[in-house]
């Protein structure tokens, strides 16, 4: 909260201050100390009986002795209870399913949705399925009812069906997720037979400058247009179908980037990693087969790992490169004749060389 | 109304029931409302805090007191001495007992800690209400919160059927 918050606040009657529920009359936060003491003692109070003192403080019963809360702290608080309690604690009051379809962290996995019974393993089996069903089917009330509110947090595992339907249905969630308050996005396909491609639309049009941390496992990434991604400090690809051309679409925007992970993302033949990206810092490459070029253009990597076919690795301005792991074919004479040269700081490195010939 | 004491920066907040607390600048400055206010040069005279009466602005620069960094603007150094893992036990020990308050001053400091953006308090003083919701039943909730049930019969079962998954 800044300065303009606080100048709000100081205009603010208390009443206004108390909104969560219903009305209430207890003397809250500006209750009538009058006397003057420069040292005042703290009066540590523990029982309920005491309460009720402070209650009487000012000489009047309180109506209410509900929660007396800010409906913003309330929901602040509500994030932070494990997403199943709050669901649950949703049946205590009106007050309390209000801050349950506010809730700002939403984790949709089989852990926090799925009890023993309502365990699926991704079978045609019929409970199975029916099992799956009602995974979607609770996620899409879930975000029916977060409509207009916006998340802070989003994962979510998808498990099928992977069909042109089901797809439809996981874009109108992420329609509703994805808004201008949304700093981390994590979407898992589970399986390598998916082929969603993810709207980047979205990102373009509703939530992309917040994002921080974007997660995505196995689905298509065609971005046309370049994405304004501003705030995204953290970019994880797992298995996702985006060339070269297209991940610098991506990025083109992304200044505060400082960790980029890029696992079995098949499409990539080139990889350049443009000089405007000052912040990253952390770059691993795991497996990505059809890699052929690496030219690194960031000035200020100072760790790098990769893993795969060989390929013509250039890291030219690395010469903060302080920690290098290398796990390719030929890596050895390549890291004697290259590396003294490109990156003269290097600190430790750890290579892997399944075979020299 | 800043003034210097042994070197120290001091500050005074006030609040609105009157009372006056001297405070280290580096102090107030856990509050990043506060710090705001200093970085603009909005803070030359006493900084009157809203709707936070003295008791709780009182425990507030308690907590702000036991929290600030021991090295650099306050000049101490116990962090030279002390191994950082025991600083932390102690400020571990030290928040248990601070947050032992019944749920009047718990509120209260959740509220100033939201206002004064005060992050660290905030956490601790929403921590107890947080696992209230997490461990409880729901009339226990109820209970614990001096919540009433407002919900109509038919209302409840409606609410509890669409979030059956949690109750599994």
């Amino acid at each position: 909260m800044g300065l303009m918050a606080l100048k709000r606040l100081m205009c603010m009657k208390p009443e206004q201050m108390r909104k969560h529920g219903r009305s209430q009359s207890h003397d809250g936060l500006v209750s009538s100390l009058a006397r003057r003491n420069s040292k005042p003692s703290v009066d540590l109070k523990t029982s309920e009986a005491s309460e009720k003192d402070d209650n009487s403080h000012c000489g009047k019963r309180p109506s209410y002795l509900g929660p007396d809360l800010p409906e913003e702290i309330w929901h602040h608080i509500h994030s932070l209870v494990p997403m199943r309690d709050d669901a649950r604690a949703a049946c205590v009051s009106r007050a309390f399913h209000h801050s349950w379809r506010c809730h700002l962290n939403l984790t949709f996995t089989k852990e926090t949705m799925c009890s023993k019974k309502s365990l699926f393993e991704g079978t045609e089996d019929s409970n199975d399925r029916r099992n799956r069903r009602e995974y979607n089917n609770n996620i899409d009330h879930i975000l029916t009812n977060h409509r207009g509110v916006g998340v802070k947090t989003f994962i979510l595992e998808f498990h099928g069906p992977y069909n042109t339907k089901s797809y439809n249905r996981l874009n109108s969630w992420l329609q509703i997720a994805i808004t201008p308050v949304m700093e981390e996005l994590t979407l898992i396909l589970l399986s390598e037979k998916a082929k969603y491609e993810f709207p980047c639309s979205l990102l373009s049009e509703k939530g992309g400058n917040t994002i921080r941390h974007l997660h995505l496992d196995n689905c298509v990434l065609r971005p046309t247009v370049a994405l304004n991604l501003r705030c995204l400090t953290e970019l994880y690809l797992y298995q996702v179908r985006i060339t070269g051309d297209e991940l610098g679409c991506l990025l083109s925007n992304s200044f505060a980037l400082e960790k980029l992970t890029l696992i079995y993302c098949y499409d990539i033949i080139r990889l350049e990693i443009p000089c405007l990206l000052q912040r990253l810092s952390y770059m691993e490459v795991f497996d990505c087969l059809r890699l052929q070029v690496i030219e690194n253009k960031a000035p200020n990597i100072s760790s790098f790992q990769f893993a795969g076919n060989e390929v013509q690795l250039s890291l030219e301005k690395s010469l903060q490169v302080k920690s290098l792991k290398l796990d390719h074919r030929c890596v050895i004479s390549y890291a004697i004749d290259k590396l003294p040269s490109s990156v003269p700081n290097l600190e430790r490195l750890n290579i892997i060389s399944p075979r020299e010939v | 109304m800043a003034t210097r004491e042994a070197g120290k920066k001091m500050i005074m907040l006030k609040s609105p029931d009157g009372m006056e607390f001297e405070v280290e600048e580096a102090v107030a400055m856990e509050s990043q409302t506060i710090r705001k206010m200093i970085e603009d040069d909005c803070a030359d005279t006493a900084i009157l805090i809203p709707n936070i009466n003295s008791k709780i602005l009182s425990r507030v620069i308690e907590y702000c007191n036991k929290h600030v960094p021991t090295t650099g603007a306050t000049g101490a150094a116990a962090s030279d001495t002390v191994a950082p893992a025991a600083l932390a036990e102690d400020l571990k020990i030290w928040d248990a007992e601070f947050i032992k308050v019944n749920r009047a001053t718990r509120f209260n400091l959740i509220q100033a800690a939201s206002y004064l953006n005060i992050k660290g308090l905030l956490d601790l003083t929403s921590q107890t209400t947080i696992d209230t919701i997490s461990d409880n039943s729901l009339e226990e909730i109820r209970s614990f919160l001096s919540t009433k049930n407002d919900y109509l019969p038919e209302e409840e079962q409606t609410i509890r059927r669409e979030n059956q998954w949690a109750f599994q």
